[in-house]
């Protein structure tokens, strides 16, 4: 299998994607290149390529799920599970890309870029969290914050296109008041309506592992940033591989098409009393299923019980999700704060003290 | 959840060792009224079990009332005899059971109460109470508590000390009678010589059987408008308050207060030898419209210018139409004062803040509030702030939610085919139905026309 280090033409230092000028910079020599030029240090361009590719470097000690690489820098054994398709050599911290994970039919259609930088989410992170008083003070150290790591997410998001028909019967009712009396007028119509439906970026998540609440809870990531996928995105970052297949979000997704469809349908007959989407018969012409990845920043912290606390922010729009370890010292001090006044309180207008 | 255990175990502990301290039962006189269709405001009720708990000092019988809406499906015998199985009342006793929604009612006695009343006085005490027991339940009742206490008088007469007292009432009655009414006061004082030394006569002969004393009568009836089996009643409550406060409450009225202000008669009536110097007077005049209550001692304290106004105006309210009714109402109130300030409560009926709680050598502190009180002040501090903690833990541990996509609004439909074909039509009548307001459908009572005719309104049942 393939592992890559995106290398600067200038300096041999390790290229990282910048977030903010969406270009590929080093940090050693503050060069920074285009996506085209990124591009033309292509393995296949092997000539001046700095791109450092070792074949088969898969360590021999494969252990369970957990693999083990060569760094193409300092020659360190990287050791990962078998959905990481981007890390970082945690000695030499250059970014490594597995390239064979996240080729073939496991290459992505389409990427997210990440547009806010480690910083930035530090920065919304300790924000956010300076309002959480009730964290344990230990959370907000140095430590636990330098593990911020940004994460692409595998998802699959779905364009559909169907044909719809309803043949249905509907009714108008109108009433009015006349004298003593209450007229009530029933048209019967027979409503017919035949449609094409299109449908866009029906998602799901693909990746198992991935603590659901985690991903879904950043959610939405904007289709309009999708762009074409290019491994050098995933430099600086880590990426997970999917370890979901379309066949077995198929039917979950297909029932979603039909329901949205079937809506859509009898929409266009509202004036219409006795009209539902049950009425409607649904047939999916195509599908195009896109294998994208989105980007989030997360922190994962095990506590000493084995309980696992997250902080995750959306990596394009800033949105945060998170599960915060509490205080309890501080929980029942507020306890204690609101209780003892409170039965002063109530006391004093029951009459207990006198 | 797991670290959240141990915090809220441990204010639960907390919560139940502060509920510890919160005595659950009190201790209380022996009911004797049970108000199960709530006819009767608590007053009334009060009332009637201090006439009960006084009718049981005087001739060891319980007389027990019973409301009850349904009976429980049984017949008023059934209900009597079952709901006397689950009550503490002694083999000599008066079971007066109603039912005011059935209009039933039915009255038991046993032991001495037995022997005391006859089939024919029993029917007679019914035939007492049907005609005006739904109109003037109240009035009713204490003719009933009037009557058996006859009753029994009849049969066994008047405890010894009683009876010397009622027999010097009655005199000092018939003397005012026949005396000069301009000079009551001198026969009152009159009469009080004779009443004390007919007390120490009795003192003294039963000094090992009955219970300390006033050395004076404490009613002063010189207009005669009270019965003398009232005056009894109210001499016993008088007399326990002197035994158990050591404060005389004295009733004196009169036609006239020989020129004097109502609070000045009363003032100087206090004034007069043999009354202790705590005392509390209530001095009034039917012919002149008077009244005054006067304290003196201790009771100056006890009783503030707003206790004393709520208990004129308590007094007022029936003083003229029932005096009798008026002066119980009064010596009930100042009993209530008199036990709270042997306890140390401090008592303010004026202003509801104390109920009338009877005299129980037992009182506690919290006897005086209810148990829910107590605990809603404990429960929902605790309450709110198990909440807003909660709140807060749950807002830590599950922040965000998850996102639907609107894919329904983003997609987008094209009709090839859109027909609508009519098949036909159908249109209904319906008649609207309006209020008559001669009809019984519509809102506010059926009516009939009178002879007269006039439009009345109203229903008949039977009782």
């Amino acid at each position: 299998m393939a592992v890559l280090t995106y290398k600067c033409p200038n300096c041999d230092g390790g290229l990282k994607f910048d977030p903010v000028s969406q270009k590929f910079t080093c940090e050693y020599c503050a060069s920074s290149f285009t996506e085209e030029v990124l591009n033309n240090l292509n393995p296949a361009s092997s000539d001046d390529s700095k791109v450092e590719e070792q074949e088969n470097s898969t360590s021999q000690a494969e252990q369970g799920n957990l693999l083990g690489y060569t760094c193409p820098s300092c020659g360190a054994e990287v050791v990962t599970d078998e959905t990481t398709a981007a890390t970082s050599c945690y000695y030499c911290h250059n970014p490594i890309v597995l390239s064979g994970r996240l080729d073939g039919r496991y290459l992505p259609n389409k990427i997210v870029p990440f547009a806010i930088t480690k910083e930035q989410a530090i920065e919304k992170f300790m924000e956010w969290s300076s309002k959480k008083w009730f964290v344990p003070k230990w959370f907000f150290s140095k430590k636990q914050i330098d593990t911020l790591t940004g994460i692409y997410f595998p998802h699959w998001i779905v364009d559909t296109d169907t044909t719809t028909s309803m043949n249905t019967e509907g009714t108008i009712v109108r009433t009015w008041t006349s004298g003593d009396s209450r007229y009530t007028n029933t048209k019967y119509y027979q409503v017919i309506r035949d449609g094409e439906v299109h449908l866009e970026d029906v998602t799901r998540t693909a990746l198992k592992k991935a603590n659901k609440k985690i991903v879904d809870g950043v959610h939405p990531f904007s289709e309009q940033k999708l762009v074409d996928f290019n491994m050098g995105y995933l430099s600086g970052f880590q990426a997970e591989k999917r370890d979901i297949e379309r066949e077995e979000l198929e039917a979950d997704v297909t029932r979603e098409i039909f329901s949205l469809s079937a809506r859509l349908t009898a929409n266009t007959a509202t004036e219409y009393g006795g009209v539902s989407s049950n009425d409607v018969a649904v047939n999916i012409r195509s599908t195009d299923w896109s294998y994208v990845l989105y980007p989030v920043w997360t922190i994962t912290y095990k506590s000493a019980n084995g309980e696992f606390y997250y902080y995750a922010l959306n990596g394009d729009s800033g949105k945060i999700c998170g599960r915060l370890p509490v205080d309890f010292k501080k929980l029942a001090l507020l306890f204690a704060g609101i209780t003892v006044p409170l039965m002063g309180i109530a006391a004093l207008i029951g009459g207990i003290f006198r | 959840m797991k670290k959240l255990t141990k915090p809220l175990i441990t204010l639960m502990m907390t919560f139940l060792l502060v509920l510890s301290f919160v005595p659950t039962t009190f201790a209380a006189d022996k009911q004797r009224v049970f108000d199960n269709e709530k006819i009767f405001e608590q007053k009334d009720i009060d009332i009637f079990e201090s006439t009960a708990a006084e009718l049981n000092k005087l001739f060891d019988i319980d007389v027990i009332f019973i409301t009850h809406s349904d009976l429980d499906g049984k017949t008023i015998g059934e209900f009597a005899n079952d709901f006397s199985k689950n009550i503490d009342v002694s083999k000599n006793s008066v079971l007066l059971t109603c039912s005011f929604e059935l209009g039933k009612l039915h009255i038991k006695t046993g032991g001495k109460s037995y022997d005391a009343i006859s089939t024919a006085d029993l029917e007679q005490v019914t035939d007492n109470m049907t005609p005006t027991l739904r109109q003037d339940p109240f009035g009713t009742l204490q003719e009933f508590y009037r009557d058996i206490y006859a009753l029994h008088e009849e049969a066994y007469g008047l405890p010894p000390e009683l009876s010397d007292d009622t027999s010097s009432e009655d005199t000092s009655s018939e003397e005012t009678s026949s005396e000069d009414t301009s000079s009551e006061e001198t026969l009152s004082e009159e009469t009080l010589s004779e009443d004390t030394s007919s007390e120490d006569t009795v003192i003294d002969d039963n000094a090992d059987d009955i219970a300390p004393r006033s050395e004076r009568p404490h009613i002063f009836d010189n207009d005669v408008v009270y019965d003398s089996e009232d005056i009894v009643i109210f001499e016993s409550l008088a007399t326990d308050m002197y035994d158990k406060y050591g404060v005389d409450v004295i009733v004196v009225n009169n036609s006239d207060f020989n020129g004097k202000s109502a609070k000045n008669y009363g003032a100087d009536f206090a004034d007069r030898d043999g009354f202790l110097d705590d005392n509390i007077v209530l001095a009034y005049s039917h012919e002149l419209g008077d009244i005054a209550i006067v304290t003196e001692g201790k009771c100056i304290d006890i009783f503030t210018d707003n206790d004393l106004d709520y208990l004129i105006d308590c007094v007022t309210e029936n003083l003229r139409d029932d005096p009798s009714l008026a002066t119980t109402e009064f010596l009930m109130k100042v009993a209530t004062y008199l036990a709270n300030d042997a306890d140390g409560i401090p008592t303010t009926l004026a202003n509801g803040y104390v109920t009338d709680n009877g005299s129980s050598d037992d009182e506690t502190l919290f006897e005086s509030y209810p148990v829910l009180t107590v605990v809603l002040v404990i429960a929902i501090p605790l309450l709110i702030a198990f909440v807003i903690c909660f709140i807060i833990y749950r807002k830590y541990t599950l922040a965000g939610s998850q996102y639907h996509y609107p894919l329904e609004d983003r997609g987008s439909i094209r009709l090839t085919r859109k027909e609508d074909i009519f098949l036909r039509e159908h249109t209904s009548v319906e008649r609207i139905e309006r209020n008559d307001n001669n009809s019984n459908s519509g809102g506010g009572s059926s009516t009939f026309t009178s002879s007269s005719g006039d439009t009345h309104g109203g229903r008949s049942g039977s009782f």
